[in-house]
């Protein structure tokens, strides 16, 4: 269990690391740099899962 | 010219204020949120969410010369019997809050615009049904823009409900120790390893808060990556599944099978079924707090008549049972909550004014307290004249049942510990609370050793 944990952080880090830095938010929540990094990958692998769920239920 | 009082709790958002103008609740909309406003309201947003039963209905009203000022709207909205707090709703109560928050933004984003914030005390119970209660919790969507709530959304329900789920159903209880949500990094070293088998929850909560932790020190580059529509709607909806998917533990509590281990046969049940009745009619009051309600047998009885019950309770699983109860036949006068009289919820937050005690929440009209008290005097060693002193400040009047030494109940209380309690008895149960009451009626249950009491303030 912990080493699918190691590697799962690994793969996140280098991911965000990859793909992007957060821009200046002005909002009157603070969101945080951290759950902004995480935001902008689970959206890319959650929006694509999403995505391939409606290609498949168009073709059913 | 009546003064506005604005409310302490209204303070953190610059859109606007919730404040007060004789017995009447406002909401102040600043000249700064003009934008917004009228965006949730030309979209069709406001009318969708407010058909939908999903934010609370309001109407624009002109105040004069009582208007706060720099304000470019008042609003009056509908207003709420009483003010719950997720750490005193039952788990179903704050997934369905949570669910309730999913669905109002995914309706925002459909009508260009998004949630600012996802705080769990913007939603309370109206009508039986979850509803964000916060008419200015939107703005206009900017166009690749994440979530700026996602962080409060984790904290404040994924966290939660996750604890409460896999780890121990009491644990909503945390939400009153950290006012904005359950800390990520401390939410995931309580979880088990069996959690992280769940991939959302491994992605929403444990990478979550180690990306919090690595970034927590660092400065980064600051370059603009728009995300699609797309990309947010699959995250709200992954969030959706996940919240969808957490099930209430089933665990074995004290109170759950009350009603199956009690001494009251069926037609004694059944008078002091009609005693309650007789006493509610004879009150009439609006709203009733039935105290020790267990799954709101009782309760049903107050809110059957029209009258606003909040029926609380200090087990978890019987706050669940008497919701699911009321979610399944759509009651609308009953709000089961989570409650331990003998630590009631206090006042917490900014100044220990920004949620408000269970006390500054009343007093309730009628407060019922049946087969309580030996729990109060004997299992908690609280004096009588406290008790009395007590239900004083929350209720102007009251139906309690005195439950004597002899009975069945209080015998099995005394079972295992020393009788310390020479004072426990009827006459200075009366005494002690003809000291702050009018003793009005008091009828023995038949085929039981307790009585009855109709009390007034």
């Amino acid at each position: 269990m912990k080493a699918s944990i190691c590697l799962n952080e690994l793969m996140f880090l280098a991911a965000i690391a990859y793909f992007a830095s957060p821009p200046p938010a002005l909002a009157y929540l603070d969101p945080g740099t951290g759950s902004y990094m995480a935001q902008v990958l689970f959206s890319l692998v959650f929006g694509g899962w999403l995505f391939i769920k409606s290609l498949l239920f168009k073709r059913s | 010219m009546l003064t506005t009082e604005r409310l302490p709790s209204s303070f953190r958002d610059p859109s606007g204020f919730v404040f007060r103008l004789g017995t009447s609740l406002f909401r102040q909309v600043a000249p700064g949120y003009k934008e917004h406003y009228d965006q949730l309201i030309a979209s069709g947003l406001y009318q969708t969410l407010s058909d939908c039963e999903l934010l609370v209905k309001h109407q624009e009203v002109d105040l004069g010369r009582s208007c706060p000022e720099q304000t470019y709207k008042v609003l009056k909205p509908e207003l709420v019997p009483f003010i719950s707090y997720p750490y005193e709703w039952c788990f179903d109560q704050l997934k369905d809050a949570a669910l309730c928050t999913l669905k109002v933004q995914k309706l925002a984003m459909q009508h260009g615009m998004t949630l600012k914030d996802a705080s769990a005390f913007n939603i309370q119970f109206l009508k039986g049904k979850a509803v964000l209660i916060d008419t200015l919790s939107f703005e206009m969507q900017k166009e690749g823009e994440p979530w700026v709530a996602y962080r409060q959304f984790c904290q404040h329900f994924l966290a939660p409900l996750a604890l409460m789920s896999y780890k121990d159903i009491r644990l909503n209880r945390m939400l009153q120790l950290y006012i904005d949500g359950i800390p990520l990094d401390l939410a995931t070293s309580l979880l088990p390893n069996h959690a992280w088998l769940n991939i959302s929850l491994l992605a929403h909560l444990l990478l979550h808060s180690r990306s919090q932790r690595h970034y927590s020190d660092k400065q980064v580059e600051h370059r603009r990556l728009k995300l699609s529509a797309l990309s947010l709607a699959g995250l709200i909806d992954n969030l959706e599944a996940t919240i969808s998917s957490l099930k209430c533990p089933v665990q074995k509590t004290e109170w759950a099978d009350y009603y199956a281990d009690t001494n009251y046969s069926d037609a004694a049940l059944s008078q002091k079924e009609r005693l309650v009745s007789e006493f509610l009619d004879e009150l009439a009051p609006a709203k009733v707090w039935d105290i020790g309600a267990n799954v709101g047998l009782f309760s049903r009885i107050a809110a059957k008549k029209g009258m606003h019950t909040v029926s609380m309770d200090v087990d978890p699983m019987c706050v669940e049972r008497n919701y699911r109860v009321s979610a399944e036949r759509g009651e609308t006068n009953i709000l089961p909550l989570v409650l331990d009289l003998t630590a009631p919820t206090p006042a917490i937050g900014w100044g220990a004014k920004e949620r408000l005690s269970l006390s500054e929440r009343g007093p309730a009209d009628t407060v019922m307290a049946l087969a309580l008290i030996h729990h109060l005097a004997i299992s908690n060693n609280v004096p009588l004249w406290r008790i009395a002193e007590f239900f004083a400040e929350i209720s102007k009047s009251l139906i309690i049942e005195f439950v004597p030494r002899d009975d069945c109940q209080v015998e099995r209380l005394l079972l295992t510990r020393e009788d310390i309690f020479p004072n426990y008895t009827q006459e200075a149960f009366e005494a002690e609370f003809g000291k702050f009451f009018d003793i009005e009626k008091s009828v023995r249950i038949d085929g039981s050793r307790r009585t009855l009491y109709l009390m007034k303030r």
